[in-house]
C-alpha cells in the first residue's frame, strides 16, 4: 500500500476527475476539508539528469527558488449556472508546506577535482605574498590559474550544464496571424504551445488551465488550423514547407499532434502518452463542456490536449541557435 | 555538496473553501473544480530558480500549470494501484 500523501498527489487528483469533492471523498477520503498534497517541481533545471552542484567555490552556492501563487479565480472554476453552483467563490488555502529534496555527496575523486582550483589559489596567495608582500588580487590569482589550465598541468571541473524552459506568449486576434519571438537563447530544442480563449482566464467561470482548440471570439465552435508555417529569420525551418492541414470535421489533423508530441518528448522515444487522436478530436463532450456549461457531462479525461510544436533537434540535442534569430510562426 | 534535482518536492496540505472562510459542503449540489490534468500544481503561476551566489536568474516559467498542462498528459503514466510515473 502507499501513504496517503503518495496518493494525495497531483496525479491522483487527475485519476479523480475534477470536481474538488470527487477528489476529497473517494481519494484521499479526507474527513476534512483539508487534502495533503505532494508533487515534484517541473523544471529543466530540475528535471536535469546531472546533480546541481551547491558548493561555495565552484557551485552555485545554494539556489533560490521563488514560487509565485496563483489567484483563486485562475485555480477554482465552475460554471455559475445553478443556484449552489459556487462559480467564483471558490479559494484555496496551503498550510504545512515544505520543500524537500535529496543530497548528494561527492566522491573523493570529484571532490580533489573540486578542490584543485582552491588549493592552487591558496598555495598562489602564498608565494605572491612572501615575494611582493602584498595579497594579489582576485584577477592575479584567476589568471594564474587560467594559465595553469591552459598550459595542461591543472584541469578546471567540467562546465555545468542544464536544460532550461523558457515560458512566452502571444495573442492570436485575427484568422491569419503570424507571432514573432525574439528568443535570444542558443541551444533551442523545442518549442510548443497551446492556446486558451482570453476571457477564459482568471474568470472563474471557466478552466484557466485547459488545452482545447482554438475557438471562434465567441467561443462557441471549433476553429481548426488551415495552415502552420514555421520560420526561423524568415527562412522556412526546419520543414522547407507549409502545413496545408484538412479542417474537415472528421480529421484530427495528426500532422500538428505529432509535431506537438515530438517537441514534448521525442517521438521515437515516446512510450505512452494520455493523449490519443480519437480522444481529441471525438470527445466533443470534453470541448463543448465549458462551450456549453453543461455541468452534467463529467469530463473524466481532462478534455483534448491540444498542442502544437516543433522538435529542432531529435538525435543529438544540441539544439539549434536562435541568439540573433527570430522564431516566426504564422497561422 | 550536489542537489538531486528530480528528487525536490513542495509538499503541504490544501483546503478549499467558498466565500472567505465557509468550508466546502459536503452536497453534491455545491460544487467547484480544479483541471484534473494538472492538480494542486494549478496553484502555483511562476517558478524562479536563481544562483544564491550570482543572484543571477537561471529560470524563470511563467504560467507554470499551463505548461504542465501540455507537458504531463504526454510524459506520466498511471500504473498499478494509480500511482503515477513522470520522466
Amino acid at each position: 500500500m502507499y501513504s496517503k500523501g503518495e496518493y494525495a498527489n497531483e496525479m491522483s487528483m487527475m485519476l479523480a476527475g475534477n470536481s474538488v469533492r470527487y477528489q476529497r471523498n473517494t481519494i484521499v477520503n479526507a474527513p476534512s476539508n483539508t487534502m495533503p498534497f505532494s508533487c515534484p517541481l517541473y523544471t529543466g533545471l530540475l528535471k536535469n539528469s546531472i546533480p546541481i552542484p551547491l558548493s561555495r567555490t565552484r557551485g552555485l552556492m545554494g539556489l533560490t527558488i521563488t514560487i509565485t501563487l496563483n489567484s483563486n479565480r485562475n485555480v477554482c472554476y465552475s460554471f455559475g449556472n445553478t443556484v449552489n453552483d459556487l462559480g467564483a467563490t471558490g479559494k484555496y488555502i496551503l498550510t504545512d508546506v515544505k520543500l524537500t529534496g535529496m543530497k548528494y555527496v561527492p566522491t573523493p575523486q570529484e571532490l580533489q577535482v573540486g578542490q584543485a582550483e582552491g588549493l592552487f589559489m591558496k598555495q598562489y596567495a602564498n608565494s605572491y605574498r612572501e615575494q611582493n608582500g602584498v595579497m594579489p588580487t582576485t584577477q592575479q590569482q584567476q589568471s594564474a590559474w587560467n594559465k595553469m589550465v591552459s598550459m595542461g598541468s591543472k584541469k578546471n571541473p567540467p562546465p555545468f550544464q542544464y536544460n532550461s524552459w523558457t515560458s512566452l506568449y502571444d495573442v492570436i486576434s485575427s484568422s491569419n496571424h503570424t507571432s514573432n519571438f525574439n528568443l535570444g537563447l542558443s541551444n533551442v530544442i523545442s518549442w510548443f504551445a497551446n492556446v486558451i480563449n482570453i476571457t477564459h482566464l482568471s474568470s472563474g467561470l471557466h478552466n484557466s488551465q485547459s488545452t482545447r482548440y482554438m475557438t471562434d471570439n465567441a467561443g462557441t465552435s471549433i476553429k481548426k488550423f488551415k495552415k502552420l508555417r514555421v520560420s526561423k529569420s524568415g527562412v522556412l525551418y526546419p520543414w522547407g514547407y507549409e502545413l496545408n492541414l484538412d479542417t474537415l470535421d472528421n480529421s484530427p489533423q495528426p500532422e500538428v499532434y505529432r509535431n506537438a508530441m515530438d517537441a514534448i518528448v521525442p517521438f521515437m522515444a515516446a512510450k505512452y502518452e494520455l493523449p490519443d487522436l480519437v480522444n481529441n478530436l471525438n470527445n466533443k463532450q470534453s470541448n463543448f463542456r465549458e462551450l456549453t456549461s453543461n455541468p452534467l457531462i463529467e469530463n473524466t479525461d481532462g478534455g483534448p490536449f491540444f498542442a502544437f510544436g516543433v522538435n529542432y533537434d531529435p538525435i543529438s540535442k544540441n539544439g539549434i541557435n536562435f541568439k540573433e534569430d527570430n522564431l516566426t510562426i504564422q497561422i | 555538496m550536489f542537489l538531486i534535482g528530480s528528487s525536490l518536492r513542495i509538499s503541504g496540505k490544501v483546503e478549499f473553501v467558498q466565500n472567505d472562510s465557509n468550508a466546502l459542503g459536503n452536497a453534491a449540489a455545491t460544487e467547484f473544480y480544479i483541471d484534473n490534468k494538472v492538480g494542486i500544481n494549478s496553484a502555483f503561476q511562476e517558478i524562479t530558480i536563481s544562483s544564491f551566489k550570482s543572484r543571477r536568474t537561471i529560470e524563470q516559467i511563467r504560467q507554470y500549470p499551463r505548461l504542465l498542462a501540455t507537458i504531463l498528459p504526454y510524459t506520466c503514466i498511471v500504473k498499478g494501484n494509480m500511482r503515477t510515473r513522470c520522466r
